[in-house]
């Protein structure tokens, strides 16, 4: 049985913050915690969060649930969601 | 000729954020994966899309003679039997963001693979291994192994299915 409290319409939508952990691919034990706007780009919110783990260099991205996430893209835009556990990722191109 | 003297190998590979950093992560995502001190080898189990069957498996296998002064050797290898099988044991390219660092040609074209460089049979004669870390700034940048696996697992989960059909198994 779904209750009012259950369905909360608009819960999610109505948030302009998302509060996520971030963790680097050598340590996913490591998360550290971030509030960002859910209309940042996602190269924005990589790009702190790969400062903090000392990543330097290349075009960080984040992943959720392992895929890449589009850095020219806002993080509502690409699925990010309040309370998501993301990976850093190197997103710059290659071949 | 090896350039590093194992026992360096070695002190560059145990630092935490090297292998003990990549067991770390494969076990946090459930990937099945093996440590060979021996042969300097590390392996991990991989699942990608399949446009025929469930899911494809693959095997992607680093080897890390003269790390860090050199790139690892990065290699996919036929998830049934771990042989050397060429493109058939590799993903096809997904739609990733940037642009993939897996080729066409069954390589894996990243600065931080060996096998990415012209002289090691790959398709860039404008990179220089000795320079892996900053020869190509504007391509993919992946400093420790544990970084080099997360972004080949990225690839490999929107991969849509094999370079080539595995061949029949012996």
């Amino acid at each position: 049985m779904t209750t009012m409290s259950d369905s909360k319409p608009g819960k999610d939508t109505d948030k302009q913050t998302y509060s996520v952990e971030v963790f680097a691919p050598r340590n996913p034990m490591d998360r550290r915690p971030f509030t960002w706007s859910k209309h940042l780009l996602v190269s924005e919110a990589a790009a702190q969060a790969a400062v903090v783990f000392g990543i330097q260099g290349g075009q960080p991205t984040l992943a959720k649930e392992g895929k890449a996430l589009d850095r020219t893209k806002q993080l509502v835009a690409v699925g990010v969601r309040d309370h998501d556990v993301l990976e850093i990722v190197d997103a710059a191109g290659g071949v | 000729m090896a350039l590093l003297a194992r026992g360096d190998v070695l002190a560059y590979l145990n630092d935490d954020g090297e292998i003990p950093g990549a067991l770390r992560w494969a076990e946090f995502h459930g990937l099945e994966h093996a440590w060979h001190q021996e042969t300097l080898t590390f392996t991990v189990r991989l699942i990608g899309g399949s446009e025929t069957i469930e899911f494809e498996r693959y095997l992607v296998r680093g080897t890390f003679e003269d790390y860090r002064v050199m790139p690892p050797v990065w290699r996919f290898f036929d998830p049934r039997t771990a042989r050397d099988i060429g493109p058939a044991a590799y993903p096809l390219a997904g739609p990733f963001p940037s642009g993939s660092v897996l080729h066409s040609s069954g390589v894996i074209c990243a600065p931080w693979n060996r096998l990415a460089y012209k002289d090691r049979g790959g398709p860039h004669e404008d990179w220089n291994a000795a320079n892996w870390q900053t020869t190509a700034p504007q391509y993919t940048t992946a400093k420790t192994i544990p970084e080099m696996l997360a972004r080949l697992r990225a690839e490999v989960l929107i991969s849509a299915r094999r370079l080539a059909a595995l061949p029949a198994a012996a």
